[in-house]
């Protein structure tokens, strides 16, 4: 039907639709006018906040370079691993105990944890617990994987990886005192780290941006960015090389005396104060400073042991080099001397008589050598190390003389080397020196100094008399590599006249070539120096138990002195605790090594030449007779193995050096039945020639290392391939021989 | 019949209209228009309506598209800008890779670990005397393709 | 004046109510580029284009202004012939519905998938209603005084009330309950059952909220109250929303402009575009679409009372209000001025099958349109 609507029903419709749309705009403008006008601000500063982020954005730390720009420490992104248990709480029964599952088992294999140690987390009462700090980046991405796997779990609400920054050390353990290490903030805590904390540390910048509820930025232009600049970074004076030469002898030879108070090395540029080695052996990895070395640790899990872990953690981080003090000893003789000459009080022909003790003011003092040196100038004085001649001239010097040049050597203050921790020598202040103290100065008792001290010190006795500024650091670069500040050298004071430094280079060098530190000797080159044995009074007297730190001071090339190298070992408790045994044939060592890299060609004497080893010529596809005539003609020995007729093999190999007198075996025959073996037999307290007999014996070859020029009595301490070891015949043993007898 | 109009809201029904119609009257409702010219004008005037209609969409319809092709300026920063973040992480991600790699290599490459790995190899140092230096007696040459030796035009 | 016909034609004489056309135009074009400007950073984020929305949007909007403008050209009596069928063809739907099981998560049974089409029954029903109560009332207007007959309507409506509160769709049914209401008023309903029937619909609503009949409708209370009592949780849609319309202030800041739609507002393309609407527009821009939707209300009424038979003004009045009314809500949802109930807003939000079904709905009322007996004022 088509009835049209009434009048009723049109005024039905025209009352309701005037009612919606008055109810429809009044109430929504009332509503947006609040939202929109009065709340406004209050909503934009809400979703402001919310959208933007102004975060500090971490600047990078400097990092440090050795002197060839090899990278000592570095630091790179890094993440940490955090949880929220809180979140898990609130979840329902049976999902809560598969989140917490999964999790546990997902850290269990990522991070390397144990399953319960891992659940444990998920059930503490807390909002954020850190799971594991600076992992890097291979794991971090394992997480985010396991994290998306499992996202119907929704475990990214209780997981989280924020980005920090870890410091690394390639090197390991090399240079680990003086670098020292970086704590969970990323500031230094030790070492040139600590140090230069400041320089390494950058400005951090700031970024102001937007981003949508993923976290990632919005195209709006928020953004105000203040680029993070990079801390400086240092170039240190170190070499690598050296430093790793000098580590790796200074290890083998705390190893080897079994000292227990660890040993320091360190390696100097005389003429510059720059310090182009600095190991101690007793160290760490700074890659995990708070981890102990094994030794260390096996003392922490002695039962009923006072030890801390505390205390170790600071022994092993403790630069002994810069921050610990000991008694000079014989070394310091060095020093007097020095002192003596320049001011004439003494010449180094002067005539003097040791009768073995001397008495200063009621007290006694004895030389070390039993029955005394006898008539003897100063020079012998020097060589012989004897201690009434050294005490005899400190009285001509007189305190208040010996006073002033101690002062003057620098002796009474800290060097100013660039590390931190430097100690302060302990010594009789002039007003305090009596007739003993004088007398036992002289051969550096009663008085304390640091290893650095006494470096630069002596240094500066045969440099020409400048006393130097000890440096470690050699430049400061940015972030582009350019150069910020640079160290140059810096002379204290003249100390001593030329002359007087020409004198002590001699005594020195008679030192090594006639007395006490023959062990220090090395072909080819002109070595210089002095051994000290001290003892450790004042342990001495609280524990009574007899200790002493073993030392020596070398330079080489005397005769225009270059490099000075001082090692000092504390406390070596192994057959000899002697200078002149524990301590010089590692400075030997380490000038075997670092002189020809540092470009000084090794120049033999004629003797030097005679018992130099010779090269093994080719002697594969010659016959028999061939090569034995070639290894005849080169001062070499034949063992022929087999029954062939020509050589397949030999060993040692072509272009080896071996001994004179030396045997190179040849194979003419295939297979492994041709290939002997030998035993190695142990070598160690044999003279060279005893050592020669039982390598032969055992079908090895030998190779002489350390103080081979003092016949027998030389003994060898240590040898390349340990005992009882089975290697093939003919296989070159290297043997390590010092001179025993040489004490101070 | 009643020419008044009569209006929707009118109360009282107009009951003629319901009254069966006459033919008579019938056919007197139907007037007849004059036809050319009001065709001509309604003509034109439709065409005119249709005209405006039509201009009025294409006018609304480039509105539409101008206010589109703005929105799609936007879109296109937003996805470049996408694009960029991603790219950002991903150069932050491989720097870091790389500072990683070179750690690690620097680790291998430590003088400790090359000695030790050496030693383990059963090598030891060089001896200078190992070094055999040979001399070559040839200069440097120049030879065009038919092997004759070219030399340098003296002036 | 035009000749009434007695018996209907396929198509119908007379010219379309541009106006009303216009507001529809009008509507569309705004709603298509708000949810460009909405959707676009959602789209490239979740499927790695930015036009996946408004291409789509716009394919639908083109079918559905197609199928608008021959729809407006049938003549409506053909759906007063079919309406009992269409209401049990929806009955049947809505029973379906609930029988098949659930397609998402929220547990909620809502779809029905035919091949790749889906859509929702509960969007037929009320159409359905409109067309129903449209078709009875046009001729027994009177009979609604006497007991039997309101019974009899109430249970019509009743019927697809349940089934729509059993899938369950809370916001449908609040609509379609509304619709009856609505169309049995201006019927001539007597105003104590008029009380009666609010009493009812708002002691129904309450009791299916708070005793947890409808599990999602209780927290939703809280949530509405004080959202910031659980910022990341419940309340995240309802804050997020009030920021975006926050930052809007009185000019708004911008076509494209809008932040709240990088990821901040959930779904941005959806119930929600509102949001993106107050920040990019502002104030002024907000009040005009709210306008435009009562000028969209205002002239469907007066085609409706223009319509030339009741038939056809139930049916403008019934689909006009329905449009309105879903507006209002929507607008009232993401104003959190009641708790979010899960309604779009008509031209804007993102569906393709809901807009095909609105623009048909409006070419009904261009049919209305048609056939009104007075000339255009």
């Amino acid at each position: 039907m088509t009835l049209k609507a009434s009048k009723l029903m049109l005024k039905r419709i025209l009352i309701i639709m005037l009612a919606i749309v008055i109810l429809f705009v009044s109430v929504t403008s009332i509503r947006l006018v609040k939202i929109m006008v009065i709340d406004g601000e209050k909503m934009q500063s809400l979703a402001s906040e919310q959208q933007l982020y102004d975060t500090l954005v971490s600047a990078p730390r400097g990092n440090i370079y050795d002197s060839k720009m090899n990278i000592l420490a570095k630091s790179d992104t890094a993440y940490t691993i955090y949880l929220m248990p809180n979140g898990i709480k609130g979840l329902a029964e049976e999902k809560r105990n598969r989140v917490k599952t999964t999790i546990a088992s997902g850290f269990a294999e990522i991070l390397g944890m144990d399953y319960e140690t891992a659940y444990a987390y998920t059930e503490k009462q807390t909002y954020y617990v850190i799971i594991k700090k600076r992992v890097d980046k291979s794991v971090a991405d394992s997480v985010r994987k396991f994290l998306s796997e499992n996202s119907d779990l929704g475990l990214a609400k209780y997981v989280g990886i924020d980005e920090t920054t870890k410091r690394y050390y390639p090197n390991e353990s090399l240079a680990s005192v003086v670098l020292g290490f970086v704590g969970d903030d990323n500031q230094g805590l030790s070492g040139l780290e600590s140090y230069y904390d400041t320089t390494l540390t950058g400005v951090a910048g700031r970024v102001v941006a937007a981003k949508n509820a993923h976290g990632s930025d919005m195209p709006f232009s928020y953004q105000v960015v203040e680029e993070a600049k990079q801390g400086n970074s240092l170039v240190l004076t170190i070499d690598s090389f050296i430093q790793h030469a000098a580590e790796k002898h200074l290890e083998q030879a705390v190893i080897a005396n079994k000292a227990t108070g660890r040993g320091a090395c360190i390696v100097m540029d005389v003429n510059t104060g720059a310090v182009l080695g600095m190991a101690v052996k007793g160290d760490f990895n700074p890659n995990e400073p708070f981890t102990l070395s094994q030794a260390d640790q096996a003392l922490l899990d002695v039962e009923g042991t006072t030890v801390t872990k505390n205390q170790l953690l600071n022994k092993q981080w403790r630069n002994k080099a810069v921050a610990d003090t000991y008694e000079p000893g014989s070394v310091f003789k060095i020093i007097t001397a020095s002192m003596a000459l320049e001011e004439n009080v003494t010449t180094l022909d002067h005539n003097y008589n040791c009768g073995y003790s001397i008495y200063v003011a009621g007290q006694v003092y004895h030389c070390h050598k039993r029955g005394g040196h006898g008539a003897l100038n100063f020079k012998q004085a020097m060589v012989g190390s004897c201690n009434p001649v050294f005490i005899t001239v400190g009285q001509l010097l007189g305190p208040s003389n010996f006073s002033k040049y101690f002062e003057a050597f620098g002796f009474t203050k800290r060097t100013g080397i660039d590390l931190p921790g430097e100690a302060l020598p302990v010594y009789h202040k002039e007003a305090n020196m009596g007739p003993t103290e004088l007398a036992s100065s002289s051969f550096g008792q009663t008085f304390t100094v640091t290893p650095i001290q006494l470096i630069t010190a002596a240094s500066a006795a045969v440099n020409g008399g400048y006393l130097l500024k000890p440096y470690i650091v050699g430049k400061i670069v940015d972030e582009n590599g350019n150069v910020v500040k640079s160290t140059q050298k810096t002379v204290k004071r003249q100390v001593v006249s030329e002359t007087t430094s020409a004198k002590i280079r001699e005594m020195v060098k008679a030192v090594v070539t006639d007395g006490g530190a023959n062990n220090a000797y090395v072909a080819g080159y002109d070595i210089g120096g002095k051994t000290g044995t001290s003892e450790k009074v004042a342990q001495m007297q609280t524990t009574g138990d007899r200790a002493y730190i073993a030392s020596f001071l070398g330079f080489a090339p005397i005769e225009d002195a270059e490099i000075a190298v001082l090692v000092m070992i504390d406390e070596p408790r192994g057959a000899s605790h002697f200078g002149g045994t524990v301590a010089a044939p590692v400075a030997a060592e380490i000038f075997k090594e670092i002189l020809p890299y540092l470009g000084y060609e090794p120049q033999y004497t004629e003797e030097e030449l005679k018992n130099y080893a010779v090269k093994i010529p080719e002697l594969k596809g010659k016959t028999v007779q061939q090569a034995k005539s070639a290894l005849t003609s080169a001062g070499l020995n034949i063992n022929v193995v087999g029954s062939g007729e020509t050589v397949l093999k030999q060993l040692p190999a072509f272009g080896e050096t071996l001994n004179k007198g030396g045997t190179v075996i040849v194979y003419t025959e295939e297979g492994e039945n041709g290939k002997k073996m030998a035993v190695v037999p142990n070598f160690i307290g044999m003279t060279q020639s005893e050592a020669n007999s039982a390598a032969h014996a055992a079908g090895l070859n030998i190779k002489y290392s350390g103080n081979t020029t003092s016949g027998n009595i030389s003994k060898a301490y240590d040898q390349s391939i340990p005992k009882g070891n089975e290697v093939a015949a003919g296989t070159t043993v290297t043997v390590y021989f010092r001179d025993e007898s040489s004490t101070d | 019949m009643n020419n008044a109009k009569y209006y929707n809201d009118s109360l009282a029904y107009d009951f003629e209209l319901f009254m069966p119609r006459t033919e008579q009257e019938k056919r007197a409702q139907i007037v007849k228009m004059p036809k050319r010219k009001v065709n001509k004008a309604s003509q034109r005037a439709a065409r005119k309506g249709v005209s405006r209609t039509v201009s009025i969409v294409m006018v609304g319809t480039m509105l539409v598209a101008m206010i589109c092709a703005g929105i799609a300026l936007r879109v296109e920063i937003s996805e470049v800008n996408s694009q960029i973040v991603d790219a950002k992480n991903q150069l932050a991600a491989l720097s870091g890779e790389e500072t990683r790699i070179d750690m690690e290599i620097g680790r291998m490459m430590s003088y400790k670990n090359i000695e030790d790995a050496a030693k383990a190899m059963g090598m030891k140092k060089m001896d200078k005397s190992q070094i055999v230096y040979i001399r070559v007696n040839d200069e440097n040459k120049a030879v065009d393709a038919q092997g004759n030796v070219l030399t340098a035009e003296k002036e | 004046m035009s000749e009434k016909k007695k018996s209907f034609s396929f198509f119908n004489k007379g010219k379309i109510d541009i106006a009303f056309l216009s507001f529809v135009l009008i509507l569309l074009s705004i709603g298509l580029v708000m949810l460009f400007s909405a959707s676009y950073a959602y789209s490239y984020t979740y499927f790695g284009n930015s036009y996946r929305f408004i291409l789509r949007q716009a394919i639908f909007a083109v079918i559905g202004v197609a199928l608008m403008l021959i729809i407006s050209k049938i003549d409506y009596h053909i759906l007063k012939k079919f309406a009992w069928l269409i209401y049990a063809v929806t009955v049947g739907m809505l029973v379906l519905v609930l029988i098949l099981p659930a397609s998402t998560e929220l547990d909620v049974k809502r779809w029905l998938a035919i091949g790749s089409f889906s859509f929702q029954p509960s969007e037929i029903a009320k159409f359905a209603i409109v067309v129903i109560f449209s078709a009875w009332l046009s001729t027994n207007a009177e009979k609604l005084k006497k007991i039997k007959y309101l019974a009899w309507m109430v249970l019509l409506l009743g019927i697809v009330c349940i089934l729509v509160v059993s899938e369950p769709h809370l916001s449908a049914t609040v609509l379609i309950f509304s619709l009856g209401i609505v169309l049995l008023i201006v019927a001539g309903l007597q105003a104590r059952w008029i009380v009666a029937g609010a009493g009812l619909g708002v002691g129904g609503l309450l009791f299916l909220i708070f005793s947890g009949a409808i599990s999602y409708g209780s927290d939703r209370i809280a949530y509405w109250l004080d959202p910031w009592a659980d910022p990341s949780g419940k309340g995240y849609q309802t804050i997020q929303s009030l920021l975006a319309i926050g930052s809007g202030g009185i000019l708004g800041r911008g076509i494209g402009q809008s932040r709240q739609k990088y990821l901040w507002v959930p779904e941005p393309h959806n119930d929600f575009i509102f949001s993106i609407v107050c920040e990019e527009l502002g104030l002024i821009g907000a009040m005009v679409i709210i306008l435009l939707f009562c000028a969209l209300i205002w002239r469907g009424f007066t085609i409706a009372a223009r319509a030339q038979d009741r038939f056809g003004t139930f049916l403008a009045i019934g689909l006009t209000f329905q449009v309105g009314l879903q507006a209002i809500l929507n607008i009232l949802v993401v104003t959190n001025t009641i708790p979010n109930t899960g309604i779009s807003l008509p031209f804007f939000s993102y569906g393709g099958t809901a807009l095909v079904i609105l623009l048909c709905e409006m070419g009904v009322v261009l049919s209305v349109s048609r056939s009104s007996s007075v000339e255009k004022v």
